[in-house]
């Protein structure tokens, strides 16, 4: 349910490298086969320097980064959870190679009467940062669950 | 790339990208690429039971659609902020059109900048996912 004292909670941060291989199997499974995705020759010799992270990969990179804790303390319906927003902020291009610490955070939660009951909405956040400690980017996911 | 700062006027049309049909095998290759095992997108017998007529797509792959349209358009490394809404399920047969509209132009922390709404659309123009972009444009 939306207990609201999550808000602004950080979960356990964590740390993922992007793989020049894991970048082309997800490019491809999009069909977008542009070379500095794809293509580790063609990238190394772009203003990149390495194969890049295209827009929606932090999705990627998150999958396996959520602290479990953090997400069980929101308390929601799992059963019913439906993915309703996702918005990426990016800071600066993110390449092969590179290595970030993301950390999760409850960014907003609410509730709102629905026609057949009460929706539980939560903004989860993902924040990477790079080995200075600057932003890389910001993926926020809006979950709704039908509360139970 | 193709965008020029000077030579674009709110209401312009960015290029669009069409996809498709989709191929469940589609969904599968995305899951597993992805990292996102929810066999909703992958299980036909398991979309049933749940409710559904068949397995259909994940929202992020059809946001990676819209990704690679916005990408066509404003180059690499040049997409500042996306966001989209799952409007509707996108099912498997589905032709899908991404397309997106300036809406604003500026300039910001000495950047070049283009606001778009996006959307992705079926054959008929119903829309499935939509949102917005901002995009670094020289």
């Amino acid at each position: 349910m939306a207990n609201r004292e999550l808000i602004g909670r950080e979960g356990k941060p964590s740390t993922a490298e992007v793989v020049a291989e894991e970048v082309a199997a997800f490019a491809r499974a999009i069909g977008d086969l542009n070379p500095l995705y794809v293509d580790a020759a063609a990238a190394a010799k772009s203003r990149f320097g390495a194969v890049l992270a295209p827009p929606t990969f932090p999705i990627r990179m998150g999958a396996a980064a959520g602290d479990p804790d953090l997400f069980l303390a929101l308390d929601l319906n799992f059963a019913s959870l439906l993915h309703a927003e996702q918005e990426f902020e990016w800071l600066r291009p993110l390449v092969a190679g590179e290595k970030v610490t993301i950390t999760g955070r409850v960014g907003d939660m609410w509730e709102k009467q629905g026609k057949s009951g009460t929706l539980d909405f939560v903004v989860l956040e993902q924040i990477a940062r790079d080995g200075k400690g600057d932003t890389v980017y910001v993926a926020r996911t809006t979950l709704i669950s039908r509360r139970m | 790339m193709a965008l020029r700062f000077d030579q674009l006027k709110v209401g312009d049309s960015l290029e669009p990208l069409v996809k498709g049909p989709l191929e469940k095998s589609q969904f599968v290759a995305y899951g597993q690429a992805a990292m996102d095992a929810n066999p909703i997108h992958t299980d036909d017998e398991f979309a049933q039971q749940s409710g559904y007529k068949s397995v259909f797509a994940q929202g992020m792959l059809s946001m990676g659609f819209l990704g690679q349209m916005l990408v066509a358009n404003a180059g690499a490394g040049n997409v500042r902020r996306f966001k989209v809404r799952f409007t509707k399920i996108t099912w498997p047969g589905e032709t899908i059109t991404c397309r997106g509209t300036v809406t604003r132009k500026y300039e910001e922390h000495g950047l070049k900048l283009v606001d778009c709404d996006v959307h992705t659309e079926t054959e008929t123009g119903e829309h499935r996912l939509e949102g917005s972009a901002t995009l670094i444009v020289g």
